[in-house]
């Protein structure tokens, strides 16, 4: 029965939460239809279909309002004052548009902002209404509810209680008949006796036992219902408290479980709680931790003097005379280093605390969280370490640059000698040895080393140098010195041979940097194969064979700021000769000339100049076609053409917009070629010549000054 | 490489002579080379470092003393050429084993790489600076050489 209540009123939320957000909607979708239609208007309500609009049924919401969805809240007078408005609503609307077509937009607005608008509101105004109700009812509902379950069970209790009162009084009154009836059944008639029992006042108050227990059964019954109904919630919330207490308990757990950080508790004798993250041991790297002190967690890690600064600090943390603030940045645990010790790797920690004050206003413990640092501690001192290094390195360059060569090389073949040295005195050293003499010999030779260093400012490597040196008087000065007292030697001789090495490694650098700056130098290579490379595309470019030479450049060693310019300057002297000198192969063949046109360029350097002579020996420059061509293209009048000496004619093929190529192509330029060429060399400070003999070829000459 | 690193070397060593054959062996005045300076013995075991730490450990010994100490590990009075060649890889292993047990852990240690004569032509380098640490047992001379990365 209850559970049928339940289930009623739950699928009535269920509805009159999809009523709610109905209503909501409704109400937000009405609200926008004002912003439509007053934009409408002004462009004459197009697309807005008044006969559409009035039905009120088409809508999202209309659709719902008549759905069967609402069957159950059709008696309501709120479903019907707000059915009836969404109708009007409709209508004014499709009024507005209907006004708007005709082109009444003066009165459409008008009737917007009035009739409309107030429509509008009233509808807006019930939606509202309704949804407060059901907001509330929603409440009360649970309230009901509850109330309900409540009442059901009391009268459930206070019917049983009426009905076992009114059978024990008939069982009382049916008892004391039988009683009266089996006492007198063998002296007196059953007249007599009746009429005895109705004499007897007695016998009527047993009479009224069924009434008087039935009622007092009813009131037991409901007092007990109540107890009951009582006792019954009250289990309920036992049962809601410990389930709610056990999923936060659950919750506690994961999420301590999957802490990355050891969180633990710190009593007042400074011993560790039975509850504390998991991962808690992994970072202490111990596996009982429960009732041991940190200063017993860490027995054997730290020394004597870092135990005593850690208590300390626990102690002044559990005194409140000291403010928490200030302690947290004295805390000896932020890091705290667990030296390297045998089977286990240095370690660095950072555990950090909170005092846990009690409701007396007393510290009762400390919150401790752990955390292992030791790869962010390293990463730091890595990038320190290579932040020194490279500071280190840059000095060192600069040492290196400054000393000369030969004072290098002086420094690198002493300091190895000494080094050299010092490994034999060692390595032939027995105990039988004074072993004073064999220090100061090898002191020696480091002092020379460090002499050396010092001169050449290498600041390392005389450092390195002198540490040694101390380690050596410090060796000295021991009345019985073992094979072993020479380890810590050894390790300073370490240091000063790396340091050493590092500075020679970084002379090796630079002088591979000065080889590769050398072998930059051959970029003349490259500027003949991207030449090489220019001839082979232009005489696939126009069916032309090709062959190109170069000589010299294995002498001659061009500045290489002129190689790009050069670059340009020459592909463009290829093409040219490819379109316009170097002839087809069966022309050639025709002249008695290699199928093969030659293309070459030799590099000379004069007294004061690099010379390059660009030659191919195909049919030359012909004067008169660069004549016909100047005219043509009204470089010149044909009366001055004739008056033109061939070294004229030539400077003719340098002007801008000059090509005697019949067609313009890939190769042959757009009058755009030898004019570029000539203002390049001329940038360079050089000079440019041009040679031609018909039928045997043209010849270019590159003067550019050595001094640029 | 640091001084306590180092001395795990020499403790390595001794103790191996202490408990395998009984007989000490005694440390003679360590020095320090560069990795490019010659190195002959008989025969040499090498065990390569690879990870953090980079290097190798070279365990040096003439022939007489490894037969020596064949004999008295396999207390056979002829031990075979080969076990008693292969038996300065099972002493660079041993010694190179139980010296970098302290070290950090993120390093692997080869197999040991036995080498007879110059070990010229072998691949695994040792890192400058190489700590020679001469030693002397039952009057045979053999060193441990140590040159590993910091």
């Amino acid at each position: 029965m209850t559970e049928e209540i339940h289930i009623t009123q739950r699928s009535r939320i269920a509805a009159e939460l999809d009523f709610y957000e109905q209503l909501k909607a409704a109400l937000v979708a009405h609200g926008e239809w004002k912003f439509r239609l007053a934009k409408g208007i002004d462009v004459g309500c197009l697309g807005l279909e008044p006969e559409k609009i009035r039905v009120d049924n088409q809508c999202v919401f209309g659709q719902w309002l008549y759905s069967d969805k609402t069957q159950p809240y059709r008696n309501n007078s709120h479903y019907e004052k707000v059915r009836q408005l969404h109708a009007e609503f409709h209508k004014e609307a499709a009024n507005v548009v209907v006004l708007c077509h005709e082109g009444h937009t003066h009165e459409a607005k008008r009737a917007l902002d009035s009739r409309y608008a107030d429509i509008s509101k009233r509808l807006a105004e019930a939606i509202d209404t309704w949804l407060k109700d059901i907001t509330k009812k929603g409440i009360q509902n649970q309230q009901e509810e509850q109330q309900s379950t409540s009442n059901l069970e009391i009268s459930r209790y206070a019917r049983y209680g009426l009905c076992i009162g009114i059978l024990s009084g008939f069982g009382f009154v049916f008892l004391s008949l039988f009683l009266i009836f089996w006492q007198n059944s063998w002296d007196v008639n059953f007249q007599n006796l009746i009429q005895a029992h109705v004499l007897n006042w007695a016998q009527w108050v047993v009479d009224c036992a069924p009434f008087v227990l039935g009622s007092v059964g009813y009131f037991l019954g409901r007092y007990f219902g109540i107890n009951k109904t009582e006792s019954i919630r009250l289990e309920k919330v036992v049962k809601q408290r410990t389930a709610e207490l056990l999923a936060n308990q659950k919750e506690m757990k994961l999420i301590r479980d999957n802490l990355n950080e050891g969180v633990f508790f710190l009593d007042r004798e400074r011993k560790i709680g039975s509850q504390f993250s998991p991962v808690l041991k992994e970072i202490f790297e111990q596996t009982e931790l429960s009732g041991f002190t940190l200063l017993e967690v860490f027995r054997g890690r730290i020394d004597e003097t870092t135990a005593q600064e850690l208590a300390g600090y626990l102690d002044l943390m559990f005194d409140k005379t000291h403010s928490e603030t200030m302690l947290s940045s004295l805390n000896p645990f932020n890091p705290l280093v667990l030296p390297e010790v045998a089977g286990l790797d240095e370690k660095i920690l950072r555990v950090l605390f909170k005092r846990i004050i009690n409701e007396n206003g007393s510290i009762e413990g400390l919150l401790g969280i752990a955390s292992d640092i030791t790869k962010q501690v390293k990463a730091e001192r890595e990038a320190e370490r290579q932040r020194e290094l490279a500071k280190r390195q840059m000095e060192l360059i600069g040492q290196i640059l400054e000393t000369g060569p030969q004072m290098l090389l002086l420094f690198r073949q002493q300091t190895d000698s000494a080094l050299k040295q010092v490994a034999t005195l060692l390595e032939q050293a027995s105990e039988e040895k004074e072993m004073g003499i064999l220090i100061d010999e090898i002191y020696r030779h480091i002092h020379t080393i460090k002499g050396s260093a010092s001169l050449l400012k290498l600041k390392d490597i005389a450092h390195a140098a002198h540490v040694y040196e101390e380690e050596l008087t410090k060796l000295k000065q021991k009345k019985d010195i073992s094979t072993l007292d020479f380890l810590p030697l050894s390790i300073k001789q370490g240091n000063l041979m790396k340091q050493i090495e590092e500075f020679e490694k970084l002379i090796e650098r630079i002088q591979q940097f000065q080889i590769s700056e050398k072998q930059s130098a051959r970029e003349e290579d490259l500027l003949l194969e991207l030449v090489r490379r220019a001839v082979e595309a232009a005489a696939q470019e126009t069916n032309k064979e090709l062959l190109f030479t170069a000589s010299g450049f294995e002498v001659v060693q061009i500045p290489t700021h002129y190689f790009e310019p050069l670059r340009a300057i020459l592909i463009q002297f290829v093409r040219n000769s490819a379109a316009h000198g170097i002839e087809t192969p069966e022309e050639r063949e025709a002249q008695q000339k290699p199928r093969q046109g030659q293309i070459t360029l030799t590099v000379d350097a004069l007294e004061n100049d690099y010379r390059l002579v660009y030659s191919d020996d195909g049919r030359g420059i012909d004067p008169e076609k660069v004549k016909t061509r100047a005219v043509e293209r009204n470089l010149l009048t044909a009366e001055d053409a004739q008056k033109l000496t061939t070294q004229e004619i030539y400077k003719l093929l340098f002007k801008p917009g000059f090509s005697t190529a019949q067609e313009t192509n890939m190769t042959a330029g757009r009058g755009v070629g030898l004019d570029i060429v000539l203002e390049e060399v001329k940038k360079l400070g050089g000079k440019l010549t041009l040679r031609s003999t018909v039928g045997k070829g043209s010849e270019f000459i590159i003067t550019l000054p050595k001094a640029a | 490489m640091k001084e306590t690193e180092l001395k795990h070397f020499v403790d390595s060593t001794l103790q191996y002579f202490q408990h395998a054959t009984g007989s000490p062996a005694t440390l003679g005045v360590p020095y320090v080379k560069k990795n490019d300076d010659d190195l002959y013995c008989d025969f040499t075991g090498i065990i390569g470092i690879s990870g953090s730490r980079r290097g190798a450990i070279y365990v040096c010994v003439p022939l007489p003393m490894l037969q020596e100490l064949a004999k008295i590990v396999t207390g056979l009075n002829e031990v075979p050429a080969d076990a008693v060649r292969d038996m300065v890889g099972e002493l660079a292993n041993t010694i190179a084993g139980n010296a970098t047990r302290s070290f950090e852990r993120n390093f692997q240690i080869s197999v040991p790489i036995i080498f007879e004569g110059k070990p010229k032509s072998v691949s695994i380098q040792l890192e400058t600076p190489v700590f020679v640490l001469p030693s002397q047992w039952k009057g045979y001379q053999f060193s441990v050489i140590v040159g590993i990365s910091d």
